[in-house]
């Protein structure tokens, strides 16, 4: 009876329930929004913000633009919604582009929006675009790039993998760049020179919410390396002796670091041990044989590298030190682990400029390919 | 009466008070130590400690003087009929509201993250219903189902674990020193809501097979218990820093959210995918206290009303569920619930004891 | 209550069927006469009871009369050992002497060279025996009557089970003379202790049923409440084992088989062994075995055969079998209608495109191939074989690819039920198989509305109700709920022989031990 009875409530139960699928989506009347991109609105439209959204192709063959323009985010999803057939959906967003403006007028209200709503992903990357976002979508959809998601979702997962250019999701914008003292390394993306599709020319850097610089390939590089960010890529090298070319060419090598930390009185020592691994692409000796049997000639290669990286690393710490006067290449933390009720205070105000910081960079070629 | 349907092994009993410790408070619990205890919330959760193991030891005491070790039998030879009844009937309206604010978090969880235009009654009345469904089968399939989804947890625990060492830096832990004591006791009391569910003990005492491992047991629960807040709180600091984790209303599931995976876009969802089914052991458990409670204290036949009582307390939960407004009111109420656990817990052994040993009732 | 051995065949008192003119317990008389005008409604109706009346060699001034259904005996066995034995060959001598009562057991003694004989002296027994495929052999004079047992006639020779088909194990397959079986049994068990208990179910089949258990391995409590149940099964007839299977089974409401039935010899051996008990009812090839576990549906005979790391990876991929006929379908319908976001990017636009062309939602797109799916399989177990495969071509290939390109279906939901169905049958038992079936509809409604968190809750109260489920009265779910990890090098994956050295801790057995001195 009892039973009979616990079952008939579970039916009922559960039939009424049938009755309001309240979740249910229709995937074929969705727009999917690949890529978002976030600009000041153009000149002469009124709000704060304007929102590009990359759909994918469902019903129409091509990849679809638009942009819509409103005092916040969330407006301008309530535009969307008189303006277009079909539900707009967050959950297969994978690249979010931040113009120029608006990344220098801050990203607060659009990293708010987004990372409030559970179906996008704190892990999808995200870019600073040299002009604007809308436009460079826009550019690339005219170029005839197939699949314009394809291009940017994949140039911006794979970056590291192929140069010394960070990879950022929207959760570590988020997170670090709010911690005080600490800046955010965006990759920054433009139309490239030859007009053909996009480049990456750098990265830019973010605290608290904004932009407050733009750094070359070469200060990037830099920066990955001393940041410790997990990255490959090529550098060349040139060889000189007595004053004179020896041997140039290139190797592929990806990074480590190691950071130690000590005191000297009151001044903080900071110690970072830049490693680079990896094996020579070319190399082509001027006046020798080009054979390197000779572990001398190898060191030698590894020396210059090495040199070279260090230079410019402590070109790149005194322009930080000076000019941004704020930590870019997350070696707070490891003072903060030492020190923490002292330092906190002191990141509010000025920290990073008065510590001493010491790079050593080495590089170990471990394979030289087929060639000897 | 079917005694065989309430029999539970001592091992069970070691799963019963994990798993009624360990559910919803766990998603929050790193932001909610964190805010009082900065990077020393991991000290925080072992001080913490402290409540639960007392209350343990306090209620094995108690029931050890025992001969027939039964809740609602103890009270009525201590207090006598009336006000026996009565103290059952306060244990089994603190279980009831306990289990409708867990069965809430729960609720405003799956619809946050997974269901978020489903009105919440009908993800609560599904939830219920399930948990009636379970525990008008006794104690005996409660004890197994406790077991079995325990081994779940572990895989839950260990994406947690990857994701955190993965993600995380151990320098957000550093330094050990510099222990700021106020913070730390403040947190400490704030853990206290995630350790409530060790009062089950009082009633499932009775229903353990062997009297003299049921201390053993119910301490391995709680040190495992310990184990696994230690460990999500040094992950949730690990990844985000003190600081970082006042953002998140759950960090441990916005945590899982952080690595980038291309085949499973959202690991949170399967994570929460396994969490479901564990988000509801602490009601199955408090469920079944309050009814088995409430069964002994009126002496009813087993077999024609306990099918009936699980529907009530299942009513009971269900509409009490549906009464905060807001997911911050939960949160409010859910301190609330860190002290009734406190009073509970601790109050209910002590009073026992304390008349026990004046009216020298001898240990038999 | 009588004890279970007391009640062998043609002792029990249940039959309520009608005698005429006589009470059922009556004593028989003496005379040939009497015990013929018994007989004679049942002859004059039924063609093939033979009276036949004979004379006995040695004594031929007694009238004496074998009866015997034709067709129910072996005929030669018949001619050479009855008729000619009492007609042609008795001894005078022999059957003379000693005194004139002791007649019968003369010639039971001394004329009847059978094995099988008994004496049976009740109306009700005679008439039963008659009925059961005895032969009688009635004597003026005696009211006892021989009831000899030379049933034969025309039986199916064991051959390959149909069903459970095995690539390394033995082919050798039950068929439905209950004699032949327990004989398949006896030969690969030679054990002493192999008991083999026997009653009869039904009034009016008066089904032969044989409880079958290895007497020092088998829990006595488990082989009380089997044949106690047995017992108690008051029913007109069975037709066949299922029938048993469901007056054994402890949880009615339950799609999960609580019992494992095979059809394999080699596979009840095996079980046997494990201590557990065998039922088997004459008229059907399966024999039942309890207690099951909910893991042993998922284990096939193979398993044992195979070298471990072979074996491992089939029970492997059967396990996932179990999860995909359970969840894929759900699945399907909570990642596209609900979580999106879990499909990859290129994945989810690739299958919107197909979406988009089918007027349907998701839901009805899946119960609609679903029940085709349903459909086809019915109809193809019920054809004969070259019929039901061009039936599953057609339905499958045909009918798949007409549903896509009339945009009925998307090629997405054709790949989901298809995996789904060669995943059911990758379970090795049948009855779980239907479970299954049924169990995924469950699912499919479950999480068209609640999505990812109503599969999940699904799991849930599946496990609870695995969990909560008894096979007499042991644990249905037990390495896993309740846990026990000595059983666990047996479940997904199966240990070396060698260091199975225990039966499995989730049967109760007397002796635990399996390998080492212990046993036998």
């Amino acid at each position: 009876m009892k039973y009979r009875l616990m079952g008939i409530v579970i039916i009922l139960a559960m039939s009424t329930l049938l009755c309001g699928c309240w979740d249910t989506l229709d995937m074929e009347n969705l727009d999917i929004g690949l890529i978002a991109g976030y600009d000041t609105p153009p000149s002469g439209e009124a709000g704060q913000v304007a929102v590009t959204a990359l759909l994918a192709a469902v019903v129409e063959k091509d990849e679809k633009i638009g942009t819509y323009s409103a005092q916040t985010v969330g407006e301008t999803r309530s535009r969307r919604a008189y303006n277009e057939p079909r539900q707009y959906t967050l959950s297969q967003l994978q690249v979010m582009l931040i113009g120029q403006d608006l990344a220098r007028q801050g990203f607060r209200s659009i990293v708010d929006p987004n990372m409030r709503e559970p179906r996008v992903k704190p892990s999808i990357n995200v870019a600073v675009v040299n002009g604007r976002a809308e436009e460079l979508l826009h550019f690339m959809a005219k170029k005839d790039l197939k699949r314009v998601s394809d291009v940017l979702i994949s140039l911006l997962q794979t970056i590291p993998e192929r140069a010394f250019v960070p990879r950022t999701s929207l959760f570590c914008l988020a997170a670090d760049s709010y911690a005080p003292g600490m800046a955010v390394a965006v990759p920054v993306l433009q139309p490239a020179n030859n007009q053909q599709g996009v480049e990456l020319t750098g990265c830019a850097l973010f605290a608290q919410d904004r932009m407050i610089a733009q750094l070359d390939r070469m200060e990037t590089r830099s920066l990955v390396l001393l940041s410790g960010k997990k990255a490959h890529g090529w550098i060349p090298f040139s060889l000189y002796k007595d004053g004179q070319l020896y041997d140039e060419g290139t190797v592929f090598v990806a990074n480590q670091r190691k950071v130690k930390v000590s005191r000297q009185g009151e001044l903080i020592v900071f110690d970072i041990q830049v490693t680079l691994k990896g094996r020579l692409v070319e190399h082509a000796v001027v006046q020798h044989s080009s054979t390197l049997y000779e572990e001398q000639h190898l060191r030698e290669i590894e020396q210059a590298v090495a040199d070279d990286l260090k230079m410019q690393m402590q070109d790149f710490i005194e322009f930080m030190q000076e000019e941004l006067r704020i930590d870019a290449i997350d070696i707070t933390p490891y003072a903060l682990a030492k020190w923490r009720q002292e330092i906190t205070p002191q990141l509010e105000q000025s920290f990073i400029e008065d510590v001493l910081i010491n790079v050593d960079v080495e590089v170990k070629l471990q394979n030289t390919g087929e060639l000897g | 009466m079917d005694r065989t349907r309430f029999e539970i092994t001592s091992k069970q009993l070691i799963f019963i008070i994990v798993g009624t410790q360990v559910a919803t408070a766990m998603l929050s619990l790193p932001r909610v130590v964190a805010a009082e205890a900065g990077h020393h919330a991991w000290l925080a959760v072992i001080v913490g400690a402290v409540f639960p193991l007392a209350a343990v030891l306090l209620i094995v005491a108690l029931l050890n003087r025992f001969r027939d070790a039964d809740f609602a039998n103890v009270s009525h030879q201590l207090f006598g009929k009336f006000l026996g009844t009565l103290l059952i009937l306060v244990f089994v309206g603190y279980a009831t509201v306990v289990q409708s604010v867990v069965i809430r978090m729960f609720t405003e969880i799956t619809c946050v993250f997974m269901l978020p235009r489903t009105p919440i009654w009908a993800v609560s009345l599904v939830c219920t219903l399930s948990v009636v469904y379970a525990v008008s089968k006794g104690a005996k399939v409660i004890g197994r189902l406790n077991e079995f989804l325990f081994y779940l947890l572990i895989i839950d625990l260990l994406m947690i674990i990857g994701a955190g060492i993965t993600q995380g830096t151990y320098l957000n832990l550093l330094p050990v020193g510099e222990v700021d004591i106020n913070g730390l006791m403040q947190g400490s009391l704030k853990i206290v809501y995630a350790y409530a569910g060790c009062e089950v003990l009082l009633v499932t005492y009775a229903m353990v097979q062997h009297r003299d491992e049921i201390l053993k047991a119910a301490l391995i629960g709680e040190g495992i218990t310990v184990l696994i807040y230690l460990m999500i709180v040094v992950v949730g600091l690990m990844v985000f820093g003190h600081e970082g984790l006042q953002f998140f209303t759950w960090p441990v599931v916005t945590l899982l959210k952080i690595p980038y995976s291309s085949a499973l876009g959202r690991l949170e969802l399967v994570f929460l995918l396994l969490w479901v089914t564990l988000g509801v052991r602490p009601i199955m458990n408090l469920s079944i206290s309050a009814s088995y409670a409430f069964m002994r204290a009126f002496n009813l036949d087993f077999n024609r009303y306990y099918a009936w009582i699980v529907l009530g307390v299942g009513t009971g939960i269900y509409v009490l569920s549906l009464q905060p407004d807001s997911l911050l009111q939960v949160f409010a109420l859910a301190d609330y619930v860190g002290y009734a656990f406190i009073a509970i817990s601790l109050g209910y052994p002590l009073l026992y004891l304390l008349v026990s040993v004046l009216r020298r009732q001898k240990s038999l | 209550m009588a004890s279970f051995l007391n009640r062998l065949w043609g002792r029990r008192k249940a039959p309520a069927d009608k005698l005429p003119n006589q009470q059922k317990s009556d004593k028989l008389g003496a005379s040939l006469d009497s015990k013929k005008k018994i007989l004679d409604p049942y002859v004059q109706k039924n063609r093939d009871i033979i009276f036949r009346e004979i004379t006995i060699k040695a004594d031929p001034r007694r009238r004496a009369a074998v009866v015997y259904l034709e067709g129910r005996v072996d005929k030669q066995v018949l001619y050479e050992d009855i008729f000619k034995s009492l007609m042609l060959e008795s001894d005078a001598v022999t059957l003379q002497q000693g005194a004139a009562n002791q007649v019968i057991d003369k010639i039971s003694n001394t004329c009847l060279t059978i094995g099988e004989i008994k004496k049976v002296n009740l109306v009700q027994d005679m008439i039963h025996s008659l009925f059961d495929g005895l032969t009688l052999v009635m004597v003026d004079g005696m009211s006892e009557v021989l009831a000899i047992n030379i049933t034969g006639g025309v039986q199916r020779a064991p051959d390959e089970p149909p069903v459970e088909k095995t690539l390394r194990g033995s082919r050798e397959g039950f068929i439905e003379d209950l004699s032949a079986n327990i004989s398949m049994i006896r030969r690969r068990l030679r054990d002493p202790n192999l008991v083999i208990e026997k009653t009869i179910v039904g009034r009016r089949t008066r089904t032969d049923v044989a409880v079958l258990y290895i007497e020092d391995i088998a829990d006595p409590e488990i082989v009380r409440n089997i044949r106690d149940k047995i017992n108690r099964i008051d029913i007109d007839g069975i037709s066949a084992i299922g029938y048993i299977e469901q007056f054994l089974s402890d949880n009615h409401y339950s799609p999960f088989p609580q019992f494992k039935s095979s059809e394999r010899p080699d596979k009840v051996v095996a079980e046997l062994l494990e201590g557990r008990v065998a039922i088997m009812a004459s008229g059907t090839p399966w024999v039942l075995i309890a207690p099951a576990l909910f893991v042993s549906f998922l284990q096939a005979s193979e398993d044992y055969y195979d070298r471990p790391m072979v074996a491992n990876f089939n029970r492997l991929s059967r396990y996932l079998g179990y999860i995909l006929a359970v969840s894929l379908p759900a699945l399907y319908i909570s990642l596209l209608s609900f979580q999106p976001e879990l499909i990859p990017y290129e994945l989810f636009v690739i299958l919107a495109q197909a979406r988009s062309q089918v007027p349907f939602p998701v839901l009805v797109e899946v119960l609609i191939q679903e029940i085709i799916i349903q459909l086809v399989v019915e109809t193809g177990l019920r054809l004969p074989a070259n019929i039901g495969q061009t039936v599953g071509v057609v339905a499958g290939i045909v009918l798949g690819q007409a549903a896509i390109s009339a945009n009925i279906a998307s090629p997405a939901i054709i790949i989901v039920i298809t995996i789904t169905t060669i995943a059911t049958f990758a379970l090795p038992n049948y009855s779980m198989v239907l479970a299954t079936r049924l169990i995924r509809i469950l699912f499919i409604l479950v999480t068209a509305v609640f999505g990812l968190f109503g599969f999940s809750l699904g799991w849930f109260i599946l496990i609870t109700h695995l969990v909560s489920l008894e096979s007499v009265g042991v644990p249905y779910f037990a390495p896993f709920g309740p846990v026990r990890f000595g059983d666990l090098q047996d479940t997904l994956f199966r240990g070396f022989i060698y260091r199975l050295k225990y039966r499995p801790q989730s049967i109760p057995v007397i002796d635990r031990q399996r390998q080492g001195q212990q046993d036998g």
